[in-house]
């Protein structure tokens, strides 16, 4: 197995400023949400529509699972154009969401440790995504999306803080 | 094992073949997948690696690991191995979990961590040595703790749990339990008719006999502030704060003063009553319910005057009072937005309860302006303050709490925005700290201005990442 470390080549140190978002990240959004959704109306309104006009259920699953990919789309649209993160010379401050927004600011001095995680697809795409555990209590662990994955190696060494006692404890 | 003992003897249900199969796939997913744990050891950091699939590789910092957790069941025990957990300042969990571990490898990386530690962290033994004095800050008289426990009320929670623990046991059926005090009542008012007592009577001896079990109940719970907090008291030695008492089993708990965190204050009706407040803090170190909860520091007073939790404050972090403090308030039509929900709560309770019982219902609309009015007096006590060295929040309104956070103790800052806050140009700021209670309360400060919530976090931002 090997381990998660992107080329000599590029193991500059991270300059502050925007992280950049994988160009597949969008492609996995609207996935998760259209099957999130496609989901939730299956659930909802299929049998409604079954009920009430007589579709027949194949019908009417086709329709649910059209809607909810269109859905998904959109709302992926709107998500990524919302969301940002961007590294800063002393922490990460992430915005996201679509009706519930959320501008998060997290020190680099706070962090505790940090994950990259990898799945099949990222491996083929060379993407990864970057999870921040952090000292609190409600927010101890914080997700940035999928980033290349240079940018996840570089960002991971960033945002290590090895001092004792920066913490605040 | 289990799988071929089903295999020869079940009578080849299809779901016993297909329980045989999940149990064989879930043997070699935890098989396979311990493959895939890895870890390694660098100059300052630990790194571990775990996955197949789904391939996570973590970094752990040497200066960050604060508690080492080393467990062995008899299986671990059978087979040389053991479980070592690495536990940080905060967060409820650890940092890093490595179930098999060589006895002999867990041992030269616990000497390892230690041996990394600095001087700093080697804290409780070095300072106890030199023993400083003792300065007495609280001590609490047998009446405080009186009047402790007829505020807390803690004698009905105790009934509460004793009924609901008898409902649970009962071998009767359970309504038998409900039956034995209404069979009281019905016996009572069988010899009260029976004797013709007078309305007067009837109500007065009703209004006692409730006045009774209520005394009753602020006996007990005086009872049990005592047994609990007997002899309380908070004092400092050096840089430390102890604080405990008790009759029967005396609890004490202690912390270094610079890993207080939050400091929460309350204020119920009947604390206001007696013009008393309490005081607790939340301490770094641990996670949460993983370590045992009982030498930590909690109370700093559980009963105190106003004058007395100001003079704490001040002596143990030299903050400022609560009155002090410079309180700004939120947006000015933060009631309105509280209000509303529980008004239309109350409109269509009204509407319902009107088209089921007729006009009575309409005695529902009360809960409008009571809204209306509990929600206007929310606002008027709810408050936030910033000064240099602290951020404090109040809120409330007949019971009311307080909470106050050194800047440089923030953990992370977040600015909130609602669809609702869109639309009215308002915002919410909450900050994370560490250790605290999870279900507990925190500073979440709703309806500000957003140009001042703006404002707000760009300063708590700078704060907590030491930029002054």
């Amino acid at each position: 197995m090997s381990e998660i470390t992107a080329t000599p080549m590029q193991m500059t140190p991270l300059a502050p400023g925007q992280l950049p978002l994988h160009p597949r990240m969008h492609f996995v959004w609207a996935l998760n949400h259209s099957l999130w959704f496609s989901l939730l109306l299956a659930a909802v309104a299929v049998p409604l529509l079954v009920r009430f006009t007589g579709m027949p259920i194949l019908a009417a699953l086709l329709l649910a699972l059209t809607a909810g990919v269109c859905l998904g789309w959109t709302y992926a649209g709107r998500y990524a154009a919302h969301y940002s993160a961007v590294y800063l010379a002393d922490g990460v401050l992430i915005r996201r969401g679509v009706w519930w927004r959320s501008e998060l600011f997290v020190p680099r001095a706070r962090i505790q440790h940090t994950e990259i995680n990898q799945g099949p697809l990222d491996r083929r795409w060379n993407m990864a995504g970057v999870r921040i555990h952090a000292a609190g209590t409600h927010l101890e662990s914080i997700p940035l999306a999928g980033v290349p994955l240079a940018v996840a190696v570089q960002l991971r060494d960033a945002l290590l803080d090895r001092r004792t006692h920066a913490d605040g404890a | 094992m289990p799988a071929i003992v089903l295999l020869l003897f079940g009578r080849g249900e299809w779901w016993e073949f297909l329980a045989i199969v999940g149990a064989v796939l879930l043997a070699l997913y935890s098989l396979v997948y311990s493959f895939g744990f890895r870890y390694r050891i660098s100059n300052d950091e630990l790194v571990v690696r775990e996955g197949i699939f789904d391939r996570t590789e973590r970094h752990i910092p040497f200066a960050r690991i604060q508690n080492i957790a080393r467990r062995s069941n008899l299986l671990h025990r059978l087979f040389g191995v053991t479980e070592l957990r690495l536990e940080s300042g905060g967060g409820t969990k650890p940092e890093a979990v490595m179930k098999v571990l060589r006895v002999s490898d867990a041992e030269a990386l616990v000497a390892l961590l230690r041996a990394s530690r600095t001087r700093s962290m080697v804290d409780v033994d070095v300072e106890q040595a030199a023993t400083p004095a003792k300065e007495v800050l609280l001590h609490l008289p047998l009446s405080e703790l009186v009047r402790f426990g007829l505020i807390s009320n803690r004698g009905m929670v105790v009934v509460a749990g004793a009924f609901a623990a008898f409902w649970q046991f009962s071998p009767e059926q359970p309504k038998s339990v409900l039956r034995v005090p209404i069979n009281w009542i019905a016996q009572m008012f069988g010899e009260v008719s029976a004797h013709h007592f007078g309305l007067l009577t009837v109500v007065g001896g009703g209004a006692l006999l409730l006045f009774l079990a209520f005394a009753a109940l602020r006996l007990l719970s005086v009872v049990l502030a005592i047994l609990g907090h007997y002899g309380f008291t908070l004092e400092r030695e050096g840089d430390r704060l102890g604080a405990g008492g008790g009759l029967l089993t005396h609890a004490h708990g202690s912390a270094r003063i610079d890993r207080l965190q939050m400091l929460h204050v309350e204020e119920s009706v009947l604390h206001r009553l007696f013009k008393r407040m309490s005081l607790k803090t939340d301490v770094a170190g641990g996670a949460r319910g993983a370590n045992d909860q009982s030498g930590k520091l909690h109370w700093l007073a559980p009963i105190a005057t106003v004058a007395q939790v100001d003079t704490l404050l001040a002596q143990v972090l030299a903050a400022p009072t609560l009155t002090a403090l410079l309180w700004r308030p939120l947006h000015a039509r933060a009631w309105r937005r509280r209000a509303r929900w529980s008004r239309v709560f109350w409109l269509f309770a009204s509407a319902g309860l009107t088209y089921r019982f007729g006009a009575l219902g309409l005695l529902a609309l009360i809960g409008v302006p009571w809204s209306v009015w509990s929600a206007r007096g929310w606002a008027g006590f709810t408050r936030y303050a910033l000064d240099d060295r602290f951020l404090a929040y109040r809120e409330g309104w007949w019971s009311r709490r307080y909470a106050l956070i050194e800047l440089d103790k923030l953990q992370a800052v977040e600015l909130k925005q609602s669809p609702f806050d869109r639309r009215h140009a308002m915002a919410s700021i909450a900050v994370d700290t560490m250790s605290a209670d999870p279900l507990g309360q925190r500073i979440d400060i709703p309806y500000l201005p957003v140009a001042e919530a703006r404002a707000l976090f760009a300063v708590l931002a700078r704060r907590c990442a030491g930029r002054v």
